[in-house]
């Protein structure tokens, strides 16, 4: 891929091939609707198409969801091919632009996150490539003289027991002119030919040529680089600068005012750097300056007061314990970035984002241009994990271009990036639990307290129903995942036990905070584990046995722990070692993960292996599948050993990976991935592998050394590999 | 004016000298694989070799390079053909892929100086950061680089 296929001119001129072939796509609102645009018009053609076969057998294919390393470039691509039966080497993809016809088909805007682009597209794209398959036959069939049903299709090839065969490429003109079935019928997972198997990521070969184009190496003519500074107080503003200081330094340019920083625009990142230093901009830290991290924890903890004094006087054992885990940050490798090109009457945005629809209404906001009038491309994305799902930077990179006449490429430091995340949200829970004499929970009670994005979410995304107040009426109805049952919730908490009560606060805290990857289960995937794990101890029975009895009727729940069991060698650890169990639900996908552990003579922890077990119906693609859970369980374990952010005057004490210590390859134990067999349609993948591991952890580490780890991480504790 | 030897070309640049190689491999030359994580040489995304050595390039000043023999990752192979590359390829390490050039880079130097080396050697090596996690296949994709040399001489 090159720079100049990510411009407005490659979406509209395909090449040579371009009016020719077949092209289509689906109706912008209405899902599963398929409709051929092989007589709209060029631009209009291409902007909805998703598939193009060109007359010469290429197949170019529009990925609707980003690509931010967990491989939907490829599984998309090969729901799409496996229904055309097409040939996979032929098949090229394009990153969607912004337009309502890729929109997130479960959230109704161009948004990727919640780990739902292959279970929100399984159907949807599996009904374009057999529809695409169907007009292909079709076209054969009529030219032949021959029943659509005796034909055969693999591999781009379309052929007869009469010996007859017509590739794709010579059948794609006379398929655009028929009508596409309305619905075309999908193959019977024994007919799966890619999915189900290893195919190689289609993003590999750009990946270790150096040749994949991130945000970060947009390259326009006559572009200009701009750097920028805010407000390390949340809340600050900026009080003064050295505007001639700045100005007076090589290859500068600009200087703008941001709403809580400065910018500084030059002919180079580097001299971008050097004059924003120069600038020395003082800041107005405003009304957050005194606020702390003990401070939160002491609100948080005033919080959980509200629960009975009491509980269960009566019970003939009870729990009544609290567990908290701190703010973390997604430090993504690429630090945030946009490239932005404003005329008064355009905008046009390169940018790694997960979310295109806010990318163009923060442009909207900014520009005062209408919101389909904003271009927007994307490009890969150096991680996102839920970081690039917000426009912060975005609105920056075009309050920059409006001031200067050439296209900007604004990027932040490691610094910037760091101070001013959205950060996963401090958070604390209070379990009461009464246990009856047989060690069954018969009363179950959870108190949750955070604050919360619900309110911003809304207020960034859909600025229409801004003055909605959802989170004062509704509260955070994501709160609760995994701990609840309240309807909303995809993933409610799953043991069978007598009354579960539950009670949450948002918390007014001003730390900006968001989705991190897994959002609340990284929370709820611990504390709702660990407590299990302590019921399991009270009622002194094995934590395995313990959680299959409460998951009785849970067949995929006791299909992950059976696996993990049998894989992890559950209850026979080797001589020295322990072991930690813990199960959770997460965005449809059941993961099943024990942790095998031991402390070196110098007390130090080892952490051996990661044993997971993990059902999301069918899997599509196993090597990526393995990967992603792989990654998410990488992820949850620096969090669980050491991640934290913590927050004294009012800000980010960490700046860099000096202070916020991620995993290293040195410290990444083993980590096995299961899958269960299963024919359930897909659920998710690029977090469920995260939420499970704290608790695996230290449930593992409560039966090395009887020591019950309720606030994470485990620095805290003196705990550390 | 510098004069540097990038990939085997020898080229000048007009750039103050405080100005981290990084940023003059990436804007000034164009050479873009080499990418920027955080500015401390902390991460390794920015790994270069100077004269074989894997060597982080935004914290170094271009100044400071003298005649050494810069190779990106654009200069390792034209067409993912070094043994690292196709190791990589068999395994499929990128997930994000936005460490990957760094990783390579450093895998490379590793290998060049110890051919088959052990886990301890990677771990003691291989301090670059990823934050996709894809730690396993690149330790997995050494020893395979590793054996893919051997049988090659
Ligand atoms: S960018 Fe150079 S080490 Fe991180
Ligand atoms: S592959 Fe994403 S940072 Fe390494």
């Amino acid at each position: 891929m090159s720079i100049s296929e990510l411009s407005r001119r490659r979406f509209l001129q395909l090449g040579p091939g371009a009016s020719a072939g077949l092209l289509i796509g689906c109706g912008s609102r209405e899902l599963d609707t398929i409709a051929s645009f092989a007589t709209t018009r060029e631009e209009q053609r291409f902007r909805n198409a998703r598939l193009h076969i060109d007359t010469d057998g290429s197949i170019n294919f529009i990925v609707p969801s980003t690509e931010m390393g967990q491989g939907v470039q490829t599984a998309l691509t090969m729901l799409v091919a496996e229904e055309m039966d097409a040939d996979w080497n032929r098949i090229q993809t394009t990153f969607a632009p912004y337009d309502p016809a890729f929109d997130n088909p479960s959230y109704f805007i161009q948004v990727t996150g919640g780990s739902n682009s292959v279970s929100s597209h399984w159907v949807k794209l599996r009904k374009l490539g057999a529809a695409a398959r169907a007009m292909l036959v079709e076209a054969a069939a009529e030219r032949w003289g021959v029943k659509p049903g005796e034909c055969s299709v693999a591999g781009s090839i379309v052929s007869h027991p009469s010996g007859k065969s017509l590739g794709f490429g010579a059948l794609a003109e006379a398929a655009a002119q028929l009508a596409p079935p309305d619905d075309p019928a999908l193959k019977t997972p024994d007919q799966f030919r890619l999915i189900g198997r290893p195919v190689p990521r289609l993003d590999t070969p750009a990946k270790i040529s150096g040749g994949a184009i991130y945000g970060i190496d947009v390259k326009l003519p006559g572009m200009l680089y701009a750097t920028v500074a805010q407000s390390p107080v949340f809340g600050g503003k900026v009080a003064s600068w050295d505007e001639a200081a700045a100005m007076a330094m090589p290859g500068v340019r600009k200087i703008v005012a941001l709403e809580d920083g400065m910018a500084v625009v030059a002919d180079s990142h580097w001299r971008a750097l050097k004059a924003l230093e120069a600038l020395s901009i003082r800041f107005d830290d405003g009304p957050n300056a005194d606020r702390n991290s003990e401070e939160f924890t002491r609100m948080l903890e005033a919080s959980m007061q509200e629960m009975d004094k009491e509980p269960f006087p009566e019970a003939a054992q009870r729990l009544d314990v609290e567990y908290q885990a701190p703010f973390l940050a997604h430090q993504p490798l690429e630090p945030m970035n946009c490239t932005a090109q404003v005329t008064p009457t355009s905008c046009r945005l390169w940018v790694p984002t997960q979310n295109l629809h806010g990318a163009a209404v923060a442009a909207a906001e900014v520009t005062g241009l209408p919101r389909q009038e904003i271009e927007v491309n994307v490009t890969h994305l150096g991680g996102g994990f839920g970081r690039r799902l917000e426009s912060d930077f975005v609105k920056q990179a075009v309050t920059v271009a409006k001031e200067v006449d050439q296209p900007v490429r604004l990027l932040w430091t490691r610094e910037e990036d760091m101070q001013h995340d959205f950060y996963r949200p401090v958070t604390r829970a209070r379990f009461q639990i009464a246990l009856g004499a047989d060690g069954t929970p018969e009363e179950w009670h959870t108190r949750i307290a955070s604050p919360s994005s619900f309110q911003k979410v809304i207020a960034d995304n859909f600025p229409e129903f801004s003055w909605l107040p959802v989170q004062a009426l509704l509260g955070d109805v994501n709160m609760l995942a995994g701990l609840g049952t309240s309807f909303v919730q995809s993933n409610p908490f799953p043991y069978a036990v007598g009354k579960l009560r539950t009670e949450d606060e948002i918390m007014d805290i001003p730390v900006p905070n968001g989705s991190h990857r897994s959002v609340q289960h990284s929370f709820s995937g611990f504390c709702k584990e660990a407590a299990i794990d302590e019921c399991a101890h009270a009622a002194g029975q094995d934590p395995l046995a313990y959680r299959r009895r409460l998951l009785a009727e849970e067949p995929r729940y006791l299909g992950v722990i059976d696996l993990v069991a049998e894989k992890a060698d559950w209850g026979r650890p080797p001589p020295g070692r322990f072991q930690g169990l813990a199960v959770h639900r997460s965005f449809g996908t059941y993961v099943a993960e024990v942790a095998e552990i031991s402390f070196a003579e110098d007390g130090s922890l080892r952490i051996h292996r990661i044993v997971c077990a993990v059902d999301c119906g069918v899997v599509v693609n196993p090597a990526i599948a393995e990967s992603q859970v792989h990654g998410a369980v990488i992820w949850g374990l620096e969090n669980t050993l050491r991640c934290e952010i913590t927050i004294q005057g009012g800000r980010v004490e960490q700046s860099n990976f000096h202070d916020y210590e991620v995993l290293h390859l040195h410290e990444a134990p083993d980590v096995e991935v299961h899958f269960v067999p299963s024919a359930e349609p897909p659920t998710g993948l690029g977090e469920p592998g995260a939420p499970p591991v704290a608790a695996a952890v230290t449930n593992a580490i409560f039966a090395a050394t009887g020591r019950r780890i309720r606030t994470l991480p485990l620095t805290r504790h003196g705990l550390s590999i | 004016m510098l004069t540097l030897n990038v990939n085997g070309q020898t080229m000048e640049v007009d750039v103050e000298p405080d100005t981290p190689l990084l940023w003059v491999l990436r804007e000034t030359i164009g050479l873009a694989g080499t990418r920027f994580g955080c500015g401390q040489g902390l991460c390794g995304a920015c790994t270069v070799h100077l004269d074989g050595v894997a060597t982080r390039t935004c914290i170094l000043p271009v100044s400071d390079v003298g005649t050494a023999e810069i190779t990106t990752i654009e200069g390792l192979s034209a067409d993912n053909s070094h043994p690292v590359q196709q190791a990589w390829t068999e395994l499929d390490v990128p997930q994000c892929g936005y460490c990957q050039s760094g990783q390579i880079m450093a895998a490379a130097a590793l290998l060049a100086e110890n051919p088959l080396p052990s886990d301890s050697d990677i771990d003691a090596a291989m301090t670059n950061i990823c934050r996709c996690g894809t730690y396993s296949r690149i330790r997995k994709g050494i020893h395979r680089a590793a054996r893919l040399t051997e049988r090659t001489q």
